[in-house]
């Protein structure tokens, strides 16, 4: 059975709060580890403040992801804003347009399971994660 | 705000002023027996409510002279700089007394209904009446939404301020020792709160003249880069003050996470609990530490 999305809107820097206390509270409700929790709800925090930073407004949504006896979650957080023309780049250590470290995207990556980005310049971008227990 | 996308949004043009204008003129004498008409009813809809708004005689006059005076600016009909400040501080008077938009949008459907009522009454040959009382609904139906959107962004502003009231309570710096002075970080840290606990604890150390700062992040919800970047340039700004900084707390999967993030925290002091950020801050500022000393 797939299991419903929850989203939630990204308009102010309130919503990253709000985000993470909505992703702890499904890590709960699934029975995540609590080392697991922090590892998603850090990388919840850096892609939320992204949109917050770069785009303006977005959007995430979150639902368990199933798999046999091991819990876990997928996150999509997506926005329209201007985009990262060079992907591979932005993956890379301490690069940053935003005048912070740098490590957010490859960060991000390393802390959970399933790590895809799709962005385009002018259209807005789309990261999707899924973290295991 | 701009009033001019009022007008575009509810397609009300300078024609409906004009024609606003020549019922206004009809319906201007009115005004009493409009204003008695309009709190009757309001009295009989919103019941208790009503009570809370006007507990006395005095309160209750006070609104209804306010309402005259700006339903005869409405029917005077000049969209001029007076008649939006009195549009405004309507907005507001309606924010600071806490009522309901849905009380007044309806109080304010009401009002209309009764200026049509009386201009079928008062002046029941005018030409085009339907024409005109149309115009005087599309703007009064505009002169809602715009007191409703003073009204809800007075409210933003009261809960702004609020939160940053909130704010301010939660940087409890306390001065624990001579010259120690320990801050514990509760919930989630965003930029702004950061910028604020930035500005206060250096405050604070220059203040109290502290040789040692603790900040204990074991409340704080999620390390991202952003907050590392903040505990790291709080560090750094203490330390250009003279002051050490120890942030204590990190748990196990915070200080994986941090490794995993790759940041690099360089030499700021980091200890997992508060007990040995204490013994370390003690033998800094030069304390004896004679209880549950090793």
């Amino acid at each position: 059975m797939t299991q419903r999305w929850r989203r939630l809107r990204i308009l102010s820097q309130g919503d990253v709060a709000l985000a993470i206390l909505e992703i702890r509270e499904m890590a709960k409700r699934v029975n995540m580890s609590s080392g697991a929790t922090a590892a998603l709800a850090t990388a919840v925090s850096e892609l939320v403040t992204n949109v917050t930073k770069y785009a303006d407004r977005g959007l995430i949504s979150m639902r368990p992801a199933v798999q046999i006896r091991r819990p876990g979650i997928e996150v999509i957080v997506e926005d329209r804003g201007p985009g990262i023309p060079d992907i591979e780049l932005a993956m890379k250590e301490n690069v940053s347009t935003g005048g912070t470290l740098g490590l957010g995207l490859p960060g991000t990556r390393r802390l959970v399971d399933e790590f895809d980005i799709e962005s385009q310049p002018g259209q807005g971008t789309r990261v999707r994660i899924i973290k295991w227990s | 705000m701009n009033y001019e996308e009022f007008k575009r949004l509810y397609e009300v043009s300078e024609a409906d002023y004009e024609n606003v204008r020549k019922i206004g003129v009809k319906l201007a004498p009115a005004i009493n027996d409009f204003v008695e008409r309009l709190y009757a009813y309001m009295r009989e809809a919103l019941g208790y409510e009503f009570e809370i708004h006007f507990p006395d005689e005095a309160s209750l006059a006070r609104a209804q002279s306010l309402s005259r005076r700006a339903w005869l600016e409405f029917l005077e009909a000049k969209w001029d700089e007076t008649y939006i400040k009195s549009r405004i501080r309507i907005g507001e008077v309606h924010a600071q007394l806490q009522i309901q938009p849905r009380h007044y949008l309806s109080s304010m459907n009401k009002a209309l209904d009764l200026w049509s009522q009386l201009a079928y009454t008062l002046a029941p040959n005018q030409k085009d009446l339907p024409k005109l009382i149309e115009s005087f609904w599309r703007v009064g139906q505009m002169e809602g939404a715009l007191v409703v959107d003073i009204y809800s962004q007075r409210t933003g502003e009261i809960i702004a301020q609020q939160s940053r009231a909130l704010t301010d309570m939660s940087t409890p710096i306390t001065a624990i020792w001579d010259g120690i002075l320990m801050l514990p970080v509760v919930g989630i840290v965003d930029s702004r709160r950061a910028q604020d606990i930035m500005q206060r604890m250096l405050e604070q150390i220059a203040e109290k003249r502290a040789i040692v700062f603790i900040l204990d992040i074991s409340g704080v919800a999620v390390v991202d880069t952003a907050v590392a970047n903040h505990l790291i340039r709080m560090t750094k700004a203490a330390r250009l003050m003279g002051s050490y900084t120890i942030v204590s707390g990190l748990s196990p999967s915070v200080a994986q996470t941090i490794v995993e993030l790759g940041i690099e925290v360089g030499d700021m002091k980091t200890t997992g609990n508060l007990q040995d950020a204490l013994r370390i801050a003690f033998d800094r500022a030069g304390v004896e530490q004679t209880i549950g000393a090793k």
